[in-house]
């Protein structure tokens, strides 16, 4: 069976070998989910999605959501 | 039995973003196709936000395979009205980065409208992160009166 393997900042590595950690974030009308891949010490990949759970308010105070 | 009533027309909110009115004396658009608007990302303190008029490049990332000037935000659905007199637009599909290494923090995408002198649309700010040799993603929320990214009640 092939490996499975992921693209990091060392070239592609068998993803049996990287430790990985997911951090979700929860923020006013925002859910920010990381993903951090580790080699031993050395973080080697992170990945980030900024779900944006509700728009702008154009007739919203300055800086506010709608 | 039916009744006048004062307020402005809903139908004017999505107009007004879709440029179908200038009550001002200086015209400046000629293209009848949607304009391109564009995403670019902010570094941590760089005093982006609803005071910002333009993109600028003071400020914004830069890393492996990301371009100056951000992502171009897919653009297939017209604002609308809905949900009584709320007009809305959404991008059609989530703003993203490919394999980006972007190794100072950043917490604020700016939308802007690169067919009209660069214009500022809206920030948006969140957590302040980094990316490694990884994806980064805007995920929009659904296009409707009271999620969409852009509303005007």
């Amino acid at each position: 069976m092939e490996p499975d393997l992921v693209n990091t900042t060392q070239g592609l590595i068998d993803r049996a070998r990287l430790e990985r950690t997911v951090h979700c974030t929860d923020e006013p009308g925002k859910l920010i989910v990381a993903v951090e891949w580790r080699l031993g010490p050395e973080m080697v990949r992170r990945d980030v999605w900024i779900n944006i759970l509700r728009g702008m308010d154009m007739t919203a105070a300055m800086g506010e959501a709608a | 039995m039916a009744a006048n009533a004062t307020g402005v027309a809903d139908s004017f909110k999505a107009e007004i973003l879709q440029a179908i009115h200038n009550l001002g004396v200086t015209v400046t658009r000629a293209s009848t196709t949607a304009d391109t608007v564009k995403a670019a990302l902010y570094v941590q303190n760089s005093s982006i936000g609803p005071t910002t008029t333009a993109y600028t490049a003071t400020g914004e990332v830069s890393g492996t395979n990301y371009t100056a000037g951000g992502q171009t935000v897919t653009n297939a659905t017209a604002p609308t009205t809905g949900g009584g007199a709320t007009a809305y637009w959404t991008p059609s599909a989530n703003i993203s980065w490919t394999t980006v290494t972007l190794s100072t923090l950043f917490d604020c995408a700016l939308l802007y409208n690169a067919s009209q002198g660069n214009r500022a649309i809206g920030a948006f700010t969140f957590g302040a992160q980094v990316v490694v040799a990884g994806n980064f993603a805007l995920t929009v929320p659904a296009n409707g009166p009271t999620t969409g990214l852009i509303q005007l009640a």
